[in-house]
């Protein structure tokens, strides 16, 4: 990764609320990150933990019911959050695009595939008429569907799940935006359809420098195409680095658990979880939002706010106690 | 060994997706399901594994009787319930349920939580008023959610709380027969592992059999007792899931494992061995239907021919034209995934 590329995405102090009975309850604090031309960003963490509503804030796009508090989200230079809905229009699929969590809901149920892929090209004046459906039967082949021209012709409803998925992200990806935001772009994608689609999208990151802030739960994704992951928990980003390092040294014990929680086709399942109970929103502490399910928690750190702190080149972790947990992993994976 | 009278048994199933998108030119579909057959018993879980558009999909919604069946029979405890949901006693629709691929298409966009769950748990359980209510949290506290979720509506839901609230929804129906398509994939791995530890328990408690559809071959290797491999529409692998996943496979099967990403100290390198061979279509009906793209294809027989199945222990068929002790002897040095770095041991149960 070039450090000297130029800042694609720069998201400073994001902080996004859901309104609820007792008030506007934020489900996304503080977080902060950038995400440089030609780099890949991956986003980490459980269920529920606002990785989706942090995808959606990078469009500018407000879920029903949300609000930013506070935060910057820069594109290049300009402020997503702060520009008008008619400029926004013109930005998505043009110079940010975002393959949703849910393919099916974002396609056109009266459709044909093949069309919508046709309309993003003509919308943002990228071909017209024959070009288009030329270009469009291109991206279809090049999301990995087998037969392009069947794809191109059949309505969303003709499709299979990871069909479906597919052409949502020929979409995203058919306008070569500067910027692509994927939220779980490859979860329920059989192993071989994922290695071709990560395939596609570290070529165009190589070729184009496209930038990309990939969300996803997989970690074993994640390890394949980012070139940093943040990993987030209850809303917070509790630790970020490269993915080699976050592989190989993580630093907060909730990317700790994490990592030992993911299964393998080589040993069973550990009959004790490594991460125990889920988490609940309900229940959060006011210091460390971790600390009711950290092995490693002490009686203080339910009380102390935990905030990122540089802990290595690169490496941020919000954990006061990184430094005494140094080669907790090795523990925690070898016991046995 | 195994009960006379299997919970589920599909048998010979043909499903023709019709209609063209009625744009220039009519689509001629190949079957999407070809020739299908399997069993499951009470108490077992049956993975059916396969590449995307396979017809994994297709097989649970004509289980559930949500598609139209062009032939084959679907019998449950040997009654045959092949027609569609529509002519189903209530008391069948009860035993088996289909969680979709899809949570947002099937959970009511304009219903909370709580009325969600509220149609089986009336229908299905006769519960009302406070009793319901009860009901609910305990099926919301089983997937890890609280109380709090009961007066949400499906868009104020994550997408891994939204497959939550439908898994809890179909088992709200105790039903006996749960179709679990990619029911875990919105899941992270500590919310999967509470699910699948939910699946377990219910599974030892009340029998309940599972058909499950699942792309990540690391959760069937541990949950499923037996596991299908589908290609194209046709079952070309099956059996108990410790001797599929070990040699001989089918060469299917085969680039399958060998492609599964493996979290390995930092790397991790899929072997590129998964896209080799990327051949067309099949357009000819015979033959085998993975020749184009079989990287131990033998010859013109496998153009020619459909290779038989071939059945070997306990169950365990492979359907190659290559014979079993052949394949074995191929695939059990190099074609075999190295263990990751800080795997303990390789088990084989
Ligand atoms: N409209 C809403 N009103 C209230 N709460 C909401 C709303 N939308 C989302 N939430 C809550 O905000 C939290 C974060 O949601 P988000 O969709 O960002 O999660 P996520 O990290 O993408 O999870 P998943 O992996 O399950 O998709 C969740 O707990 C969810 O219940
Ligand atoms: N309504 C339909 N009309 C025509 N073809 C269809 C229809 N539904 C599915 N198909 C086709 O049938 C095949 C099997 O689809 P199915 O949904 O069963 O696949 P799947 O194995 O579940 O795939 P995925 O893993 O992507 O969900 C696919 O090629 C799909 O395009
Ligand atoms: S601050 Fe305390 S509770 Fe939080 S992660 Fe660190 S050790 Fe665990
Ligand atoms: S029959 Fe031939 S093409 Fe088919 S799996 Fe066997 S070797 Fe490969
Ligand atoms: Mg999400
Ligand atoms: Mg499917």
């Amino acid at each position: 990764m070039n450090a000297a590329a130029r800042e694609a995405l720069t998201v400073s102090g994001l902080t996004v609320a859901y309104r609820s009975d007792a008030g506007w309850l934020p489900v996304v604090e503080e977080a902060s990150f950038t995400v440089r031309e030609g780099e890949v960003l991956g986003l980490a963490g459980e269920s529920g933990c606002g990785k989706t509503t942090v995808a959606y804030a990078m469009l500018g796009e407000r879920r029903p019911g949300s609000r930013v508090m506070a935060g910057t989200v820069l594109l290049e230079s300009q402020d997503v959050l702060a520009m008008p809905e008619r400029d926004l229009q013109l930005l998505r699929g043009a110079r940010i695009s975002m393959v949703p969590q849910n393919p099916a809901t974002s396609l056109t149920p009266t459709m044909i595939c093949g069309r919508q892929v046709m309309e993003v090209l003509e919308y943002h004046r990228i071909a017209a008429g024959t070009a288009a459906r030329r270009r469009a039967l291109e991206l279809l082949e090049e999301v990995g569907l087998r037969d392009a021209p069947g794809a191109f012709a059949r309505y969303p409803h003709q499709m299979s799940g990871g069909q479906q998925q597919r052409v949502v992200i020929a979409m995203a990806l058919a306008a070569r935006p500067r910027v692509v935001v994927l939220d779980e772009p490859t979860t329920g994608l059989d192993v071989t359809t994922q290695w071709r689609i990560l395939r596609l999208l570290r070529q165009l990151r190589d070729r184009f420098g496209t930038a990309m802030l990939y969300v996803s739960h997989d970690l074993a994704a994640l390890a394949q195409i980012c070139d940093r992951i943040a990993v987030m928990y209850a809303g917070r980003i509790v630790e970020v680095a490269a993915t080699r390092v976050l592989f190989a040294a993580p630093r907060h014990p909730y990317t700790r658990a994490l990592l030992a929680a993911v299964p393998s086709l080589d040993r069973p399942p550990e009959a004790e979880p490594a991460l125990k109970g889920s988490l609940r929103r309900d229940e959060l502490p006011p210091g460390c939002p971790f600390a009711p399910r950290c092995a490693f928690a002490l009686p203080a750190c339910a009380v102390t706010p935990q905030a990122l702190v540089a802990i290595g080149v690169g490496h941020e972790a919000a954990c006061w106690r990184w430094r005494e947990l140094d080669g907790g992993l090795r523990a925690l994976a070898h016991a046995d | 060994m195994r009960p006379e009278r299997p919970l589920l048994a599909v048998d010979d199933l043909v499903v023709v997706y019709r209609g063209g998108p009625g744009w220039l030119w009519p689509i001629r579909h190949a079957p999407a399901v070809n020739g299908v057959s399997f069993e499951i018993s009470s108490g077992e879980t049956l993975a059916l594994v396969g590449e995307s558009g396979s017809g994994k999909s297709t097989i649970a919604r004509a289980v559930e009787g949500l598609v139209r069946i062009c032939s084959g029979a679907v019998r449950l405890h040997g009654e045959n319930v092949t027609g569609p949901v529509r002519g189903r006693t209530p008391d069948t629709k009860r035993r088996i349920q289909l969680v979709f691929q899809n949570p947002d298409g099937s959970l009511n966009p304009r219903h909370s939580v709580l009325t969600i769950l509220s149609r089986p748990l009336s229908i299905f359980r006769r519960l009302r008023g406070a009793h319901l209510r009860q009901a609910a949290i305990e099926l919301l506290a089983d997937v890890q959610l609280d109380a709090s979720y009961l007066a949400r509506m499906p868009a104020q839901l994550s997408g891994g709380e939204r497959q939550r609230v439908a898994i809890a929804r179909a088992l709200a129906a105790e039903p006996e027969l749960l179709l679990c398509d990619e029911i875990l994939s919105a899941l992270d791995v500590s919310v999967q592992a509470s699910v699948i530890a939910l699946l377990r328990r219910l599974q030892r408690e009340r029998g309940l059999a599972y058909l499950f559809i699942s792309h990540d071959l690391s959760v069937v290797r541990w949950l499923a007792h037996r596991v299908a491999v589908l290609f194209r529409g046709e079952i070309c692998e099956q059996g108990r899931v410790e001797d599929v996943f070990q040699p001989p496979f089918h060469p299917y099967t085969e680039m399958l494992l060998a492609a599964v990403p493996r979290l390995d100290g930092g790397s991790m390198a899929p072997p590129p061995s998964a896209t080799t061979g990327a051949g067309p279509e099949r357009t000819r009906a015979e033959g085998c239907p993975f020749a184009g793209r079989c990287p131990r294809r033998i010859g013109p027989i496998c153009d020619a021919e459909g290779p038989p199945f071939q059945q070997l222990r306990d169950g365990h068929a492979i359907r190659c034209h290559i014979p079993a002790g052949e394949l074995a002897s191929l695939q059990t040095e190099p074609a075999m995934p190295a263990a990751p770095a800080f795997a303990a041991t390789t088990s084989s149960v």
